[in-house]
């Protein structure tokens, strides 16, 4: 996730989640941006339902899941 | 200042910048012929000690105005700064931003407990907002003193305290100085430590900082890697572990042979009854050690029953407590608020 974006040239998925204000502890991000930034790479405009499929199988212990779920649809749109 | 500040790189003597050359006594009722001033306090010591019953081990006013916030507990992602900031800020009466959260090191702040999860701001906000109610109170009672009107005449905005037309700031009256006045604390340390004193905090509907959705600034420095986790940290001299357990509940080391880990000879064996585990320089030797130490355990019988039956015990299991819920809010309206926009689970 280091090599994704910098402050000043962050990737969409790093813009979305400061601005969702995503992570509690933040200790699982890393797999779950770098796993929604290869879905968006390879899926334009996905639908919610196929965000969560592509997400499945990722624990949040903090529970911030719905957070996630914004970022990345914010990010689709950045994207576009 | 932020109010994510890393506490190593702030002493609490560091922060009382300004010579830190006055402590000022403040008693109850407090008026200003009871602050007393001694030159070099530090060096003589005359520092309040880091104890429960100090006002000083929880809030400090520094030169430029900004209060630091002695917390004696730990962030670890539940927004402490954020929460602890707004409820020390709003019973000062200062800006959120003036307010510095400093945490995590027991030389700068009381035993509150530990982080705690999601009760770490009802169990160590509690606290926090007795003694900034009680800092507000007592520098409210020393600007009544200073300047000559009765203190139920003043009101505090932004850390200037006025009557309408006098007013002092509280850098002024105590600003690089510690307070030296004593709290009426419970005995107790962590989660259950109380120690108010005769300030009343402010009453909900007075709130103006706290209830606000504040950012928090630990989210952009996880998101771009720029800061630690705990188990990227590397000390001079630190070893990693790695413990052993059994398969079954309540089995113990009977036998373990060390040989069977003598290729990896920079692993130990550390075996004290029931507790069994490796040490390494190298956390690669202790995972791989841990992997390859063969371990004899004893037999032993669970207090529960294999996986595929554990659900049928769990529901014939006896109640022991009961307790009914009660509504005390509308559970439709907050659902449909907090998840609005989103489709059923």
């Amino acid at each position: 996730m280091s090599g994704l974006g910098t402050p000043h040239k962050p990737h969409p998925l790093q813009t979305a989640y400061v601005e969702e204000q995503v992570p509690q502890c933040g200790y699982c991000i890393n797999g779950w941006i770098m796993t929604a930034a290869a879905f968006l790479r390879d899926n334009k405009k996905p639908s919610e339902s196929e965000i969560r499929d592509a997400l499945q199988g990722l624990k949040c212990r903090c529970g911030t899941h719905l957070s996630i779920l914004r970022a990345v649809k914010r990010a689709a749109e950045m994207m576009g | 200042m932020t109010n994510a500040q890393a506490s190593s790189t702030l002493s609490r003597r560091a922060l009382l910048k300004g010579g830190g050359a006055l402590v000022v006594s403040v008693g109850m009722p407090v008026a200003l012929g009871r602050m007393l001033a001694i030159n070099s306090a530090l060096a003589q010591g005359l520092r309040p000690p880091l104890v429960p019953n100090e006002l000083a081990s929880y809030i400090a006013i520094n030169a430029d105005g900004s209060v630091s916030a002695f917390f004696g507990k730990m962030d670890m992602g539940q927004g402490l700064f954020v929460a602890i900031g707004q409820m020390v800020a709003e019973e000062l009466d200062v800006p959120f931003d003036r307010v510095s959260v400093i945490m995590g090191d027991t030389a700068t702040s009381v035993n509150q407990g530990g982080a705690s999860g999601s009760t770490g701001i009802q169990s160590g906000g509690r606290q926090m907002r007795m003694a900034a109610a009680e800092a507000r109170r007592v520098l409210v009672e020393a600007a009544a003193g200073k300047l000559g009107v009765p203190a139920d005449t003043l009101s505090v905005s932004d850390g200037e305290v006025s009557d309408g037309g006098k007013k002092v700031t509280y850098a002024e009256l105590i600003g690089g100085r510690y307070f030296n006045v004593p709290l009426d604390w419970n005995k107790q340390i962590g989660n259950a430590l109380y120690a108010p004193d005769t300030a009343q905090p402010k009453k909900p509907g007075e709130y103006k900082i706290v209830g606000k959705s504040i950012r928090r600034e630990d989210i952009a420095p996880k998101v771009f890697c720029q800061q630690d986790f705990i188990t990227d940290l590397k000390l001079p001299g630190m070893m990693h572990g790695r413990m052993l357990r059994p398969a079954v509940a309540g089995a113990v080391p009977v036998k373990v042979d060390e040989t069977s880990i003598r290729d990896i000879p920079r692993a130990r064996v550390v075996w004290d009854k029931g507790f069994l585990g490796i040490v390494a320089e190298r956390e690669w030797d202790a995972i791989q050690a841990s992997q390859k130490l063969k371990v004899e355990w004893s037999n032993a019988a669970p207090p529960f029953p294999d996986a595929d039956a554990l659900y049928d015990h769990l529901r014939k299991a006896p109640v022991r407590k009961r307790e009914e819920e009660k509504p005390t809010g509308n559970v439709d309206e907050v659902f449909k608020r907090t998840f609005s926009g989103f489709p059923g689970p």
